[in-house]
């Protein structure tokens, strides 16, 4: 009876270890982690006025989520990346988070898409329940200052982008300049960086800043107060139909004022909807271009064909791709088991990797924000071209 | 002020889609008592399928007139299936706003899952441009312009002088009357209806192919067409058109001589104040009569 005791203790800790092996580390912080799954989620607009962007950025992620879920997955796990329409609402936003985490217990927040909106989530999703927010599609330089743990950037922030148009403006010998930005306090937090650009390099500029309501369709009277200020380049912070607007209004006008604008901008749609009218718009890019012979390029082409076949390959679901592509790297090198602080612990211990999308990227606790490189690209017979030298924000 | 003429003229292009709309939206309301807050979805919704038929190979001219049938088809089954069987009642107004109202929100997001949210291209119906007065304006504006003027002309000549459009009227003065003397009442509906949402795809074929083609690009001319409507008078067509082109040329005064960024505040300030003193529009009148 004794050795059937002992034989009985034996194999109820044999079941128990067993058990707890193929357990998350805890429930607290390992959420949506399984032996063969991680669950992870985001906010991305799919409608409204930044679909344009929202659809393609979600596109670009999940065909390389798919890719690697088709290979087998990361260690072993296939990712789940849970995608919510947040409509560019900051509300609906917040909504949206408080679902992810506590229904949907993700184990992060991957590529969130908008500036304001991933803001109005700081609150629950990191200062509460501190959840790591990962390559969000925005930002703005108050995100990383003081630094907030969890929160790791992937693009030149839009400040910074501003001030080196600002600067490449400057360059272009262009001396008046006006930037149009659309009215709201994170499009106009952005063009307050151009001017310090311009200036950096031409203290004799002037830089003038037109606010235009935000949803504005008829450009007839903008053009016209544009014209009597006589600017000799335009730098225009707003939504990517409103650039095109702007463009179509200008062009119509016969004004030869040079028209910069910033990386959203850098896309298909611009001359989709563009057309002849986009001709010569300049802008920087965050990511190499997804038409080149690179093999990260080609691998996108492939994998987008075959996941999102709707979708053509462009600049926004390249990014999207890149996105995808460093936080898997950061997966396959996340200690086990797999929790929010070995994946932060992975990312933290990124140096220099190269996606063969984004210039190669470096993270570390003290540094929140992995890219610091744009390429200045131009639209030149119906195709976004590189021009000039890489623009390393870090050298400004 | 050197630029007065030129916004004006630009203004009154702009708000041809405005008036266009407001038109639409007098008829069917003094047809049946509905403000339809749909009208402009109903339009969206009919460009969207003039925008398959293109891609299907169905010339542009063909499209246009396919949205005006689409638009029109959908607004006679949106009266015959959702208005006409709340019956007549003075609840029917708050009721009937209500209903277009979701039926709006419905068509957005069927045209979301179906078309994308994404701003398609469209083509215009003329294109290219003309400079008038030293300001350049589209000629599918000009277009525009000239179809809201004809739509005018013809809605007033058909309640004027058509025997259905007086006996439309007619059946509007008094419903009941009017069955008496054998007027098909609900025919009479459908039509204003057909009129009223075929005009609004004319209007949303226009900008669609100013700037591009979503689901939500009614939003912001409805609001204007409305206004356009109550600075002319809601009971009043020549009204609704005249004031949804006077929309148009305030918001360019405004935006141009003001501040671009407060357009909608300035020319929304105006009509409350035109209204605060003449509370029917310029045109309307207190007591409402239908058709």
């Amino acid at each position: 009876m004794a050795s059937f005791g002992k034989a009985a203790s034996l194999a109820l800790a044999a079941a128990l270890s067993i058990g707890l092996a193929t357990l998350p580390a805890s429930a607290e912080d390992a959420p949506g982690v399984t032996p063969d799954s991680v669950k992870i989620g985001s906010w991305v607009a799919l409608s409204g006025p930044v679909a344009v962007y929202g659809v393609p950025l979600r596109a670009g992620v999940q065909s390389y989520f798919d890719l690697v879920n088709d290979r087998g997955g990361i260690n072993g796990r296939k990712i789940e990346w849970i995608v919510e329409d947040n409509a560019y609402n900051p509300q609906q936003t917040v909504a949206i988070a408080r679902k992810l985490i506590s229904s949907d217990n993700v184990l992060a927040l991957v590529v969130p898409h908008g500036t304001g909106q991933s803001a109005a989530a700081f609150p629950y999703a990191i200062d509460q329940q501190k959840v790591p927010m990962l390559l969000p599609y925005g930002g703005a330089k108050d995100w990383y200052d003081p630094l907030k743990p969890g929160l790791l950037g992937l693009h030149v922030l839009y400040e910074d982008q501003a001030a080196a148009i600002g600067r490449w403006a400057a360059q272009d010998g262009h001396k008046k300049v006006l930037v149009i930005y659309g009215a709201n306090a994170a499009f106009e937090n952005v063009a307050n960086h151009v001017e310090p650009g311009v200036k950096a390099l031409s203290q004799d500029a002037s830089v003038e800043l037109l606010p235009v309501k935000i949803g504005t369709t008829d450009y007839g009277p903008i053009v016209l107060d544009i014209m009597n200020r006589k600017p000799d380049a335009i730098v225009c912070i707003q939504l990517l139909q409103e650039i095109v607007l702007l463009s179509k209004g200008l062009k119509q006008q016969g004004a030869d004022i040079q028209v910069y604008s910033y990386a959203p901008t850098v896309g298909q749609a611009t001359i989709d909807l563009g057309g002849e009218f986009v001709e010569g718009l300049k802008a920087p890019s965050l990511t190499n271009s997804p038409f080149s012979d690179h093999p990260a390029a080609q691998e996108y082409r492939e994998a987008l064909a075959k996941y999102a076949p709707g979708e053509k390959p462009d600049f926004v679901s390249y990014l999207g791709f890149g996105a995808a592509k460093i936080f898997a790297e950061a997966l396959s090198k996340a200690q086990e088991p797999l929790t929010r602080e070995s994946l932060l612990g992975a990312f933290h211990a990124m140096q220099g990797y190269d996606s063969g999308i984004f210039p190669p990227v470096t993270f570390a606790q003290e540094r929140p924000l992995g890219g610091h490189l744009l390429q200045p690209m131009q639209v030149k017979d119906g195709k976004w071209v590189e021009v000039g030298d890489v623009i390393d924000v870090n050298q400004f | 002020m050197g630029d007065i003429i030129s916004l004006i003229i630009s203004g009154i292009a702009n708000g041809s889609a405005y008036a266009l709309l407001a038109l639409g939206i007098v008829i069917i309301f003094r047809s049946t008592d509905t403000v339809n807050f749909a009208i402009g979805d109903t339009g969206t919704l009919a460009t969207f399928a003039a925008l398959s038929a293109i891609a299907a190979g169905v010339p542009i001219a063909a499209a246009f007139f396919l949205a005006i049938a689409v638009a029109g088809v959908v607004g006679i089954a949106a009266e015959r299936l959702l208005i006409r069987p709340l019956g007549h009642g003075q609840h029917l107004l708050f009721v009937a706003l209500v209903i277009t109202i979701g039926l709006g929100l419905v068509m957005q997001a069927g045209m979301g899952a179906f078309w994308g949210n994404t701003p398609k291209p469209f083509p215009p119906l003329v294109p290219g441009w003309i400079q008038v007065a030293g300001v350049a304006i589209s000629l599918n504006k000009i277009a525009a312009t000239v179809f809201a003027l004809i739509a005018m002309g013809f809605v007033a000549w058909f309640f004027g002088y058509m025997p259905f459009g007086i006996a439309m009227r007619a059946s509007a003065e008094d419903p009941l009357a009017a069955r008496m003397l054998g007027l098909n009442t609900g025919r009479i509906a459908s039509i204003a209806w057909f009129l009223g949402c075929g005009l609004a795809a004319i209007a949303m074929f226009f900008l669609a192919a100013e700037s591009s083609l979503n689901p939500h690009i009614a939003h912001s001319p409805l609001f204007r067409a409305f206004a356009g409507v109550f600075l002319g008078g809601l009971t009043s067509m020549p009204g609704a058109v005249i004031g949804g082109f006077a929309i148009g040329v305030l918001d360019n005064i405004a935006g141009h001589y003001i501040s671009a960024n407060y357009r909608d505040t300035i020319v929304f300030t105006v009509i409350v104040v035109v209204l605060f003193v003449r509370p029917a529009g310029f045109l309307g009148s207190i007591r409402k009569e239908r058709v």
